[in-house]
């Protein structure tokens, strides 16, 4: 997984591309500590660009989510329509859970 | 599906690799001489498994630090056509996206839908994780869950890889092809693990209960059915693939129900009991969970019913009569109404001496009526019943709607043997000719079939065929027909041995008291002249030039597929430029009107000689036309109607 970042205000923009599972948890890691770290109020994360994720990529945006309410900030995932990635928010039925828009 | 080869991965086994890839070898070839096909891959180099995965293998197994015997253990359990199995360690799943791989590997021998693909993958991923997490490794779900803290699950995966006993523990991947699915299992090859205890357990994978997670759940919605094995150690997932493929099209997408099996209707029902007394309801709820009911709503008051009722959608209804705020007879007096309710059975609970609340529920619809106080027996044993039935109701349906889309794909089919527009526009412009077409099959299949070439050079041949019969049969014979021209086309310039063979063909073919008529015509556009050869077929008309009439040609001959050595004499008639050739189905002429009348030959005559359709630009447009508004309903029959006019 690779991600960058964009910041615009109060509002900072992830991009994540690549296989999100549990075999890609480091640069997960550095990203996380990035958003903690960036003060921004809405973390926008953009997962358009996943081709794969796995429970463990579940698990890490409950995580992120966490993180987010930790710091007061809000969470939005920007998925795609259709595809692996949004038919696996859907089976977890995760847009209960968090802010999801495509 | 056919075995091809095997390969073997050979990734460090020191001193022991030579003997072992002998041994490996050997027990391929002593498994299956004829198809054994090894190659070797060397080194410890495993992200080349992809490249491996080929279409031509069907085992993929990595050595490790078994012996030899082992080794060749694996591979004769590899051996086994219909299957496609991978083995690898825990270090190279760890490595590599093996779902992934593995999913393409299946793809390559079976056509998966993009949509299944997806969840197959994500499907196969989970209980690959499971079995290198859990299994392997020996990682429980909550250490895991304890570990979603950043980066976690890498710290908790490094400690168990590094220990080489951990890390050679295998992960065996099996695709196995069923007619309309595919099962992959994933085993480990762990001493097993017990979610409950938290622990790993020794040695005793027969106890171990099944697997947690959140994996787990991911694959019970992905899978069209999923099963624990081997106590634990095996998960099996089904995936329903399209079954029938002809030419490349899909019939249709195979059904998830195809694959459940009879009883599984218990684990589906959907089950609303509408009782304002909670110890019965809870006594009912028991008595389904007993069944392996699970989804299992309940109702208060008939107001609280109705509202479920739409929300919930309920296959089958238990309802109380006695109850506040709305009483069982008011639900069903408004279930009439409820598109919700339609089809669902209503089991309505009495008290036994109330004869005439059991008369006015019966009048009101209600399935069948259960006394109370209730006997468990009585209530689970109707309940199954009135869901088996219902769930043979939708067995039938699904049949029916089956074949109804198989017979469409056969029409389809048929009418693809037909000329293509394409092909008929060429010629047209090659000869200087008109041809233009109808073929419009039945709602049933029918057995009607043209077709239009270049019989030699400024020859062009036509033909019209009808086979005796509908449906299926009929659809059937129209291929062999086809088949047969095409095997016969060295022929095709001498109409009367064209058709004489094609009927020898047929003779062979068509069972007793199946036959066709046939018209084969070859107009020369040089000596204007049209030969012919007829199997009894009636509807032809041919004018000479444009001003002459159309009459009919003579169509005696004896039908195809009757007399093997049958003759079938060559006529011809002048067919100078402007000259036209009218070929047509009995449905144009036996097709009745509203006063029950067909039209007969001599009144398809009567429509061509019309000079509005004889000089038309397209004359064949007008006859449709008047057939349209001759015929009180469409023909049960295909109709095929072929003109062709020269220039």
């Amino acid at each position: 997984m690779a991600y960058s970042s964009s910041r615009d205000g109060d509002r900072l923009k992830v991009a994540m591309d690549g296989r999100l599972t549990f075999q890609e948890q480091a640069s997960v890691k550095q990203m996380i500590t990035d958003l903690q770290s960036s003060g921004a109020g809405a973390w926008y994360i953009d997962l358009t660009g996943i081709e794969f994720m796995d429970s463990a990529g579940l698990g890490l945006l409950l995580r992120l989510k966490k993180v987010a309410d930790d710091c007061s900030a809000t969470l939005t995932l920007r998925v795609p329509p259709s595809g692996q990635l949004r038919r696996l928010l859907d089976v977890a039925r995760f847009s209960d859970l968090m802010t999801i828009e495509s | 599906m056919k075995r091809a080869g095997v390969t073997f991965m050979v990734d460090g086994v020191d001193g022991t690799t030579v003997e072992a890839v002998s041994r490996l070898a050997a027990a391929v070839v002593a498994a299956d001489p004829s198809e054994a096909e090894c190659a070797l891959i060397g080194g410890p180099d495993a992200t080349r498994l992809a490249g491996v995965m080929s279409g031509k293998v069907s085992a993929v197994i990595e050595a490790a630090d078994d012996s030899p015997d082992q080794l060749a253990q694996r591979i004769q359990g590899a051996i086994d056509p219909g299957a496609l199995s991978l083995s690898l360690v825990s270090a190279s799943v760890h490595e590599l996206p093996v779902a992934s791989l593995f999913c393409a590997w299946i793809a390559q021998h079976r056509a998966v839908p993009a949509e299944t693909l997806s969840d197959m993958e994500t499907a196969v991923h989970e209980a690959v994780c499971n079995a290198l997490f859990h299994g392997n490794l020996g990682i429980s779900s909550a250490e895991l869950e304890k570990l979603d803290d950043v980066g976690g699950y890498f710290a908790a995966l490094d400690a168990p890889l590094a220990d080489p006993v951990l890390a050679a523990r295998r992960v065996d991947i099996e695709a196995r092809f069923m007619p309309g699915s595919v099962v992959v299992s994933v085993s480990d090859g762990g001493a097993g693990y017990d979610p409950v205890d938290k622990r790993p357990i020794a040695g005793g994978a027969d106890e171990r209960p099944a697997r947690t997670g959140r994996g787990l759940p991911i694959i019970r919605s992905l899978a069209s059915r999923h099963r624990v094995l081997d106590g634990g150690r095996t998960i099996a997932m089904t995936f329903v693939l399209p079954v029938v493929e002809i030419a490349g099209r899909v019939v249709r997408e195979a059904r998830s129900s195809d694959t459940v099996e009879l009883g599984a209707f218990l684990e589906q029902a959907r089950v609303l009991v509408v009782d304002d007394d909670l110890i019965n309801r809870e006594i009912v709820l028991d008595w389904l969970d007993g069944m392996g009911i699970s989804a299992v709503e309940q109702a208060v008051d008939g107001a609280d019913a109705l509202e479920k009722i739409v929300a919930f959608r309920p296959s089958l209804i238990l309802l109380d009569l006695v109850m506040p705020v709305m009483d069982g007879f008011e639900v069903m007096r408004r279930l009439e109404n409820l598109r919700e309710a339609e089809g669902v059975p209503v089991i309505v609970l009495t008290a036994q001496d109330d004869r005439d609340a059991r008369n006015r529920a019966l009048e009101l619809g209600a399935t069948h009526l259960i006394s109370k106080p209730m006997v468990r027996e009585l209530v689970t044993a109707k309940i199954g019943e009135l869901l088996e039935r219902q769930r043979l109701v939708e067995v039938l349906l699904e049949y029916q709607e089956r074949v109804g889309q198989e017979l469409e794909l056969a029409r389809d089919m048929q009418q693809d043997l037909v000329p293509a527009a394409r092909d008929i526009l060429s010629l047209e412009h090659q000869f200087g000719c008109s041809l233009e077409s109808v073929f419009r099959p039945s709602s049933e299949l029918g057995g009607d079939t043209w077709g239009v070439w270049k019989a030699g050079p400024g020859q062009l041949g036509l033909f019209l065929a009808d086979f005796s019969g509908h449906g299926v049969a009929a659809a059937i014979n129209v291929f062999r027909l086809q088949a047969a021209m095409a095997e016969l086309r060295h022929l095709r310039h001498r109409p009367g041995d064209f058709v004489a063979a094609v009927n020898r063909r047929l003779c062979d073919l068509l069972a007793i008291g199946q036959f066709a008529t046939l018209f084969y015509a070859v107009a020369d556009f040089k000596t204007d002249v049209l030969v012919y050869a007829t199997a009894a077929s009636p509807g032809v008309f041919a004018s000479e030039g444009a001003d002459g009439e159309m009459t009919p040609l003579d169509g005696e001959g004896y039908l195809l597929g009757i007399k093997a050595d049958a003759v079938f004499a060559e006529r011809s008639v002048p067919f100078p430029p402007g000259s036209s050739l009218l070929l047509f189905s009995d449905a144009l002429y036996e097709t009745p009107n509203d006063e029950g009348l067909n039209l007969e030959l001599e009144g398809v005559g009567g429509w061509a000689n019309t000079p509005g359709v004889r000089h038309a630009r397209r004359p064949l447009e007008r006859i449709l036309a008047m057939f349209d508004d001759y015929c009180a309903q469409p023909p049960n029959d295909d109709l095929t109607v072929v003109w062709l006019r020269r220039r």
